[in-house]
């Protein structure tokens, strides 16, 4: 029977996933145990954590750079999935029981339309698949009741195979099949970009004695800081055009995450809103720039629709 | 000498359960045969170093006494799951740590329940050491370039040839990487670009020919040119611990596609 109620994008979030937020905040998921930290980043989630509350969406698609996958842009699909989620570069802070719901009606209704737009998509059916900490940290941080159901997009690694250029162009087309997926869904969803901004970060822990020693975190550079500044200036002021035309250089002089297309793919699914974000926090994590910024296609029309 | 086998060997999951026809099947039986021989040579013990579990914070070697699990990899995640079992040789990981902290390398012990085993190694693993000998692991360290990694496999070599224990060192790693973008039968598996499948040949000629100081020069650009995977360190590897030395013969077991990268299994003789 064809849906007759269009869906909804509600919003999106860049919504950066250092491990080291959750293990900040010792939720009964995760193993290791802290003194705190990073307090400023996990304020701007609690925005989030509200946002989210009163909204009620029905699901949270996130895209993350911690699931790479050589071919296509993939789309988890198992109804649900649990297990221990280790992090492989800071197994010391994140070591995290994840049980989660897929909504696999929509995942399915995205890969398809993927398809149809002329890109390599697979639905992720594997029950055993060991869920990333990319997409648990983001999603832990928006909603950690866990209680909305999500669906996890892959990195393609395009990027890195092709160009930029090309791999944003396959961004674009990703969030535009995301969009039209959601439309026919009825369903109203909230996006989130898993990513840093400026990536380049200290090569050793400050502290290791004491990962959250926060007299030992600062920005791994002045030119890191002032690129991230200029992009969340451009996010705040809703030039979205002037956002898009620096990415390429962001990318490449900052090492920035969004290069493996979170964020390319939330804009494009939002239809490139030119509704100013609002940047709830930006901090650093083992030098690199992170912030939490909203766009809220709420507040000045009724979100996505046709 | 402790050091009585090394091999570099590819470490995609399509050869564990390869599709009849492909090109995956010579590979497979190959890697099995090399355990064969493994175990004829007395190897009690197979150290891995995977271009797939990369450490970003100086070096990780695997100190958690039984592995086990089931794993899927996170890109091939259709070709299933797959059961690991194995045993860590911890006094030889403790030992390799602590020899390369002595020698001011960054390296921590990773002793943790469900920290993910890369499916290289696992791979491998399950090919060659179907005897279930104790193992060790070493992660990439992303930031060394080759030259390093080749001086902190030295610093290993070293403190592995004291120990008498007869030791296998297995380098898991492609040659060119440069995939299919798209799904392909593999049963028409190729390599993706003739000029990989040129540097390819090259360089297992390089080996096979025992001139492997030539190997050391080419790397970069081979690397460049043809997308090995981290920088072909794997080979920096084996050569700083012995594996590899030059003027020593290798030996080509195979040569074949995987998604259109190059997979070869290269044994050298220690």
């Amino acid at each position: 029977m064809p849906n007759l109620k269009h869906g909804q994008i509600l919003g999106g979030w860049l919504a950066p996933h250092p491990p080291h937020l959750v293990y900040a905040e010792n939720p009964t998921q995760n193993e290791p145990r802290s003194r705190g930290g990073w307090e400023v980043l996990r304020w701007g989630y609690d925005h989030c954590r509200t946002k989210l509350k009163e909204q009620r969406p029905d699901v949270i698609l996130v895209h993350t750079p911690h699931w790479q996958t050589t071919v296509g842009h993939d789309v988890l699909a198992v109804p649900k999935l649990s297990g221990l989620s280790v992090d492989p570069i800071f197994p010391h802070l994140f070591r995290y029981r994840f049980d989660l719901q897929v909504d696999v009606e929509l995942a399915l209704g995205i890969s398809a339309e993927a398809r149809k737009l002329g890109l390599t998509s697979k639905p992720m059916t594997n029950p055993d698949f060991r869920v990333d900490y990319g997409t648990i940290t983001s999603l832990h941080m928006m909603n950690p009741n866990w209680d909305i159901p999500i669906i996890a997009l892959s990195s393609n690694n395009s990027p890195y195979f092709h160009d930029t250029k090309v791999a944003q162009d396959e961004m674009i087309k990703l969030g535009i099949a995301t969009k039209n997926a959601v439309i026919q869904s009825g369903k109203r969803v909230v996006l989130a970009a898993s990513n840093s901004l400026s990536h380049l970060h200290f090569s050793a822990e400050p502290n290791p004695e004491l990962p959250e020693d926060m007299s030992r975190e600062h920005v791994f550079s002045q030119s890191q800081y002032e690129w991230d500044v200029r992009v969340l200036n451009l996010m705040r002021s809703g030039d979205v055009h002037g956002l898009m035309s620096i990415m390429p250089q962001f990318i490449d002089e900052a090492c920035a995450e969004v290069k493996a297309g979170g964020l390319t793919w939330m804009l494009s699914a939002m239809d490139f809103p030119k509704t100013p974000a609002q940047v709830h926090a930006y901090g650093n994590v083992i030098g690199t720039g992170n912030a939490v910024v909203e766009w809220d296609l709420t507040s000045h029309k009724k979100g996505i629709t046709p | 000498m402790s050091l009585k086998f090394t091999a570099l060997v590819p470490g995609l999951p399509h050869l564990l359960h390869p599709i009849p026809g492909s090109p995956h099947v010579h590979l497979s039986a190959t890697m099995q045969k090399l355990g064969d021989v493994i175990r004829d040579q007395g190897v009690q013990r197979i150290l891995y170093y995977s271009s797939q579990w990369l450490s970003v914070l100086g070096t990780m070697v695997q100190a958690k006494e039984r592995l086990s699990g089931t794993h899927v990899d996170p890109s091939w995640h259709h070709l299933g799951s797959f059961d690991y079992d194995m045993t860590v040789d911890l006094s030889l990981s403790r030992q390799i740590a602590q020899c390369a902290t002595v020698a001011g390398y960054s390296t921590q012990l990773i002793d943790y329940e469900g920290f993910p085993v890369d499916t290289g190694t696992i791979v491998a693993n399950s090919l060659i050491n179907r005897d279930n000998v104790k193992v060790s692991m070493i992660s990439s360290w992303l930031y060394a370039n080759y030259n390093q990694i080749k001086d902190f496999a030295t610093v290993i070599g070293a403190e592995i040839a004291k120990d008498p224990t007869p030791t296998a060192v297995i380098g898991i790693s492609s040659l060119s990487g440069n995939y299919f973008p798209t799904d392909i039968d593999p049963r028409e598996d190729r390599i993706s670009a003739s000029a990989d499948d040129e540097w390819n040949r090259r360089i297992i000629a390089l080996c096979e020919q025992g001139v492997l100081s030539e190997v050391d020069r080419l790397a970069g650009d081979y690397s460049k040119q043809c997308r090995v995977d981290i920088d072909f360190k794997v080979m920096a590897f084996l050569r700083g611990i012995g594996a590899a030395e030059g003027h020593k013969r290798s030996i080509c077991h195979g040569y074949q596609p995987i998604h259109g990268t190059g997979a070869a299994i290269l044994e050298f003789r220690p």
